[in-house]
Parts: C-alpha cells; structure tokens; sequence
C-alpha cells in the first residue's frame, strides 16, 4: 500500500477535505459579513463562472480539447430555460435537468459528428464554428427573441421556496459550484479520468491501451457540456434576462483565459481564474477602456512566467498532490 | 497453428508498397523476430496488426478470430500489446498512473459508478492499484511509481512502456526495437526480462536492428526487405542464407 507521510499525527486536519471545509465555512459565512450587494453579485457570478471553468477545464487540462464552443453550451442552457420558463411555466426542478440534457443532446450530435475525423486544432476550429451558429440562431430566431434577447425570466423555487434575494442567490449558486467540483474531481480520481488523460498525452497509444479513444472524447465533451447547460440555467434565473451577446465565441475564449491563468492540471484552480476575471473589471472600471490591456498583461505574465497556472496541481480529494496531479491512493 | 496468422498483408502508402504480401506465423508461447534493414516495414507491419494504420488487403488472424475490422482498442481487448519504437509514454503523468492507464481494457466502471464511488468501483481501483504494484515490481520500477514518465532513464522508460503493455494482459506482447540505444548492460537485463515473460506463457513478436540480441534471444526469425518477406526460419540458419546476407550487407 502506498503511504502517506508518517510524520503527520492528524492527517486529517492536513487533508484537503479538511481545507474544504473550512473553505465552504468560510464562504457560508461571507453574506453575513459583507453584504454588500456589489459584492454579491460578484460573487454568484462567480460561482456560476466557476461552473463553466470547472468542466471546461475537464475538457482542456484533463481530456486535451480545446473547444471555443463552451459559451454556445452555456447558451444553450440558458435559452433553454428561458423559453422553458417565460413560454412553459416549468419549475425549476424541471428545467434544470431540461438543460443540461439539451446540452448532452447537441454535444453528442457534434462530437459524434467531428471528433472521428478533425485532430487538435481542427477541431478547435470546427468548435468555433459550432458557436458562431449557435449565436446567429440566437440572433436570427423570432421564437428566440432575436437580439432582445428572452425577458422576464420569473424567479426559480424549489417546492415553494422562492429565490429571490441576492443571500439567497449566493447560497444557491454556491451548492452547484461546489457540486460541480466535487463530481468533476471524482470524475478526473477515477478510470475516466486515467482514460481522458490517457488521451491528452498521446491519444493513439490511448487507443492501443484499450480506451475508445472517438468514445471517451464525446464523453468528454458531452459531460462539460451539461455543467455548461445547467449553468445556463442558473445564468438565466439569476439575471432574469438573457442576450445573445452573453454567449458568443469572445465568452468561450474568455472561459479559456480563466482556465488557462487559475491553473493548468487542477479544477480548483479553474475557480480562481473565474474568481480573478469577474471581480477585476469591477475592480479596474476606474481605468476604464485600458482595462482590456491589463487583461491581455495579466494573461502574457501568467503563460511567460508561470505556464502551470497560479494552481498548478492540487487535488483536494486526494490527499497527495504531484506537480502534475492525479493520483489516487 | 500459430496465435497469429499474418496472410497477403499488403500496405500502399500513395505509390509505394510499404508492406507486399507479406504471411507468415508466430506460433504461441515463443520469441519470434523480425529483422530487416531501414524501411523495410518493419514497424508498418506492426501498426497493421495493431490497427493504427488501416491496411490496404491481406488478414490477420489472431487466436483464429479475424481482426480486419476491429479498431485498436478492440484489438487491445482481443490480447495484442504493444511498445513503439521512439517511446511514447504519457509523459506528464506517474509511473504509477502509466501503467494503471495500461488496464483499462480490463476494467469497467462507468461514470455513474465513478460519481457515487460505488463499492464495486472502490474495489476494481483497489485491485488496479494492486496489480499495477506487481507489473512494476515485475520490471523493477516500483520504487520510481511517483516519479513522472518523462524524468525516468532511457533504459527505464523502455521497461515502463513494456510494463504498460503487460498491464493489458496480453497473450502476444509486440515490442518495436526494445533494445534500441541500450547499453550491453541494459540489454543483458531486457534478455532477462523478456525470457522471464515467456515463462508466463505471454508469446513475444520483436522488432529489432541488432544480429546479436535477435540470435540471443529469439526462436524463429523473419527476415524482411522491401516489404517483402525473403527469409524465415530458426536463427542459426536464417542468418547464413545468401539473401540475408545480401539485404544487410549488398552483393559481394
């Protein structure tokens, strides 16, 4: 069996479900001590940023895909639920599951349709298209609102229970990012994840080990995109009103930029790249325009002098962390 | 009958016959060669019966069952693993994680089982991580199971891609140029290991350059140029044929 360091008297307080949970008390705790309304909303978004780096990052640092299509998901999911909710009057509880699937549906379709034929880049690019159409048909639908968008969306509850306050947003996008995380985190510690890697490294000899390599990469594709989806849902809940400008290909490369800076190899790290890129236009706004250039600094120091990311590798259900994470034992 | 039954198998590249024609047997539980100069196709042949390449006609049987239409991973499932010549590990992952990734084939939790963590999943992992101890302590790498692929030795390396290729449970172990750029020390081990590997009654096709370490070690050698195959036989004999002689070292 392969131990742990013996030096540790209380391994449990030295383990990552340790630092979590003092991590979730902590962020149960924030809406009491600050309640200010700025910083809320900052703050649910990023959870719900945190949702689409999180399994985009499933796709990049873990399965080697780099997709520009994860905004149209997101969109996906949001559309979904708008016409779901202001055209159906369905509950919550049925249009969040509604679209992650719808977003399952479409991934298949289109991994089905490219990942057999278009390697690496192609696909990139193929993905690229994907979310130009997805934006033209938002724009371009009647029944989807055209570029007004869907307005309206009435507020989610749950047998009941409405949510409306912006404490009780925070909660609730809470729940998901941190279910988003723990479930990507047991997908990544377990033989799906050895496969995704396996095809990151070096797809064919994925192959010759016994992984469906054209299988697992849909699977892939197709699991990032029902977190999308559902956090188009909770988008969509929380703003009340969604825009076909919210989705485009711009938002996926920014999703990317998130990942990329947070850290490469961790899911954690993706929380902290959406964390970084939602509070800091706030945070820049009295630069005003310039802000964009320090984005565009902010992502060239990162890949110059730290190509790992800020969190490089850290798997909080694992107790031992390696420079390149992933390990179970 | 041999476990694998190689028969017409023919590779075009555009207008160059890569591989022409080319039968021949590897009977189970032996050491059998293929040798050849540069180019011959060698490793081609391998990528056929792996399924990396897709072929242009001939077959392949394997235990008698044909595996014309099967992809890699389906052939990886029927009992054929295999190393590549320039080594290609997943490099930014463990030693340990190399060769648990080696038994996929074998293994079956969904995604469902991996989110709940179900009890038949906590033991098949339990069980991977075990066996995966003894295919490294069988090369001798287990002390290095937490160092990344990419930072072991070159001889290392090799043992870890032969390690991984175990880890699917082959019945034929294909191994493309094992020795190259070994040492003689380090060859002498390989010698050892691949002869312990036979002891379990796993049957071993090998690529190789060196007369030497093929004499050594190999039961039946097939002798390959252009494409073609112009030589088999036991090692002894295979070598002094006018034709061997003539491939490796031109007309006199």
């Amino acid at each position: 069996m392969i131990n742990t360091n013996k030096t540790d008297r209380y391994p449990f307080f030295n383990s990552g479900i340790f630092y979590g949970c003092m991590l979730v008390l902590f962020l149960g705790l924030v809406p009491v001590i600050f309640s200010n309304p700025y910083f809320l909303r900052m703050a649910i978004l990023t959870f719900i940023f945190s949702i689409l780096t999180m399994s985009l990052s499933l796709l990049l640092d873990f399965t080697g895909i780099i997709s520009l299509g994860h905004g149209a998901f997101f969109g996906i999911g949001a559309y979904t639920t708008g016409i779901l909710c202001t055209k159906m009057e369905s509950p919550f509880l049925l249009s969040l599951p509604i679209s992650g699937v719808v977003a399952i549906i479409v991934a298949i379709a289109f991994g089905a349709l490219t990942f057999r034929t278009l390697k690496g880049l192609y696909f990139t690019l193929a993905s690229w298209a994907m979310g130009e159409i997805a934006v033209s048909i938002y724009m371009n639908v009647e029944y989807l609102g055209g570029t007004n968008g869907i307005r309206a969306i009435p507020l989610p509850s749950i047998m009941g229970f409405t949510i409306s306050s912006d404490i009780s947003f925070y909660y609730f996008t809470l729940i998901f990012a941190i279910l988003t995380l723990i479930s990507i985190e047991l997908i990544v510690l377990s033989r799906i994840g050895r496969a995704f890697i396996g095809i990151r490294e070096e797809p064919v000899v994925a192959g010759v080990m016994g992984v469906n390599v054209y299988l697992f990469q849909i699977l892939s594709f197709a699991t990032a995109a029902f977190y999308a989806g559902m956090a188009g849902n909770l988008y969509a809940y929380y703003e009340s009103f969604i825009s076909p400008k919210s989705f485009t290909v711009w938002e996926s490369i920014f999703l990317l930029c998130m990942v990329i800076v947070g850290g490469r190899r961790s899911i954690i790290g993706s929380v902290v790249g959406a964390a970084i890129f939602t509070f800091l236009p706030e945070l820049l706004r009295v630069v005003g325009e310039y802000r964009e250039i320090i984005y565009g600094c902010i992502l060239l120091a990162t890949i110059l002098f730290r190509p790992t990311g800020l969190i490089p590798a850290y798997h909080f259900l694992s107790r031992r962390t390696y420079y390149n994470g992933h390990t179970t034992s | 009958m041999g476990i694998l039954q190689v028969e017409r198998l023919t590779k075009k590249f555009g207008g160059l016959l890569a591989v022409d024609n080319c039968t021949f047997d590897v009977e189970a539980g032996t050491i059998c060669s293929i040798i050849g100069p540069n180019g011959a196709g060698k490793t081609t042949i391998f990528n056929l019966i792996s399924g990396i390449t897709r072929k242009t006609s001939g077959s392949v049987l394997f235990n008698n069952t044909s595996l014309d239409d099967l992809e890699t991973h389906e052939i990886t499932k029927c009992g054929i693993g295999r190393t590549f010549q320039n080594i290609r590990l997943f490099k930014e992952v463990t030693v340990l994680e190399n060769c648990k990734i080696g038994q996929h084939s074998r293994t079956k939790a969904g995604l469902l089982a991996s989110l709940l963590r179900s009890k038949s999943q906590r033991h098949e992992e339990q069980d991977i991580l075990d066996e995966t101890i003894k295919f490294l302590q069988f090369v001798g790498l287990d002390r290095f199971r937490d160092e990344l692929a990419m930072n072991l030795s070159y001889g290392d390396q090799r043992r870890l891609e032969i390690a991984r290729a175990l880890a699917t449970k082959p019945q034929l172990l294909m191994l493309d140029e094992p020795n190259s750029g070994m040492n003689t020390h380090e060859t002498f081990q390989l010698v050892e290991l691949l002869r312990k590997i036979r002891e379990l009654g796993m049957t071993i096709l090998l690529i190789s350059h060196q007369m030497k370490f093929v004499q050594d070690i190999s039961d039946y050698i097939i002798v390959l140029n252009y494409g073609k195959v112009i030589a088999e036989g036991n090692p002894t004999e295979v070598i002094k044929r006018e034709e061997v002689i003539e491939a490796y070292l031109g007309k006199a």
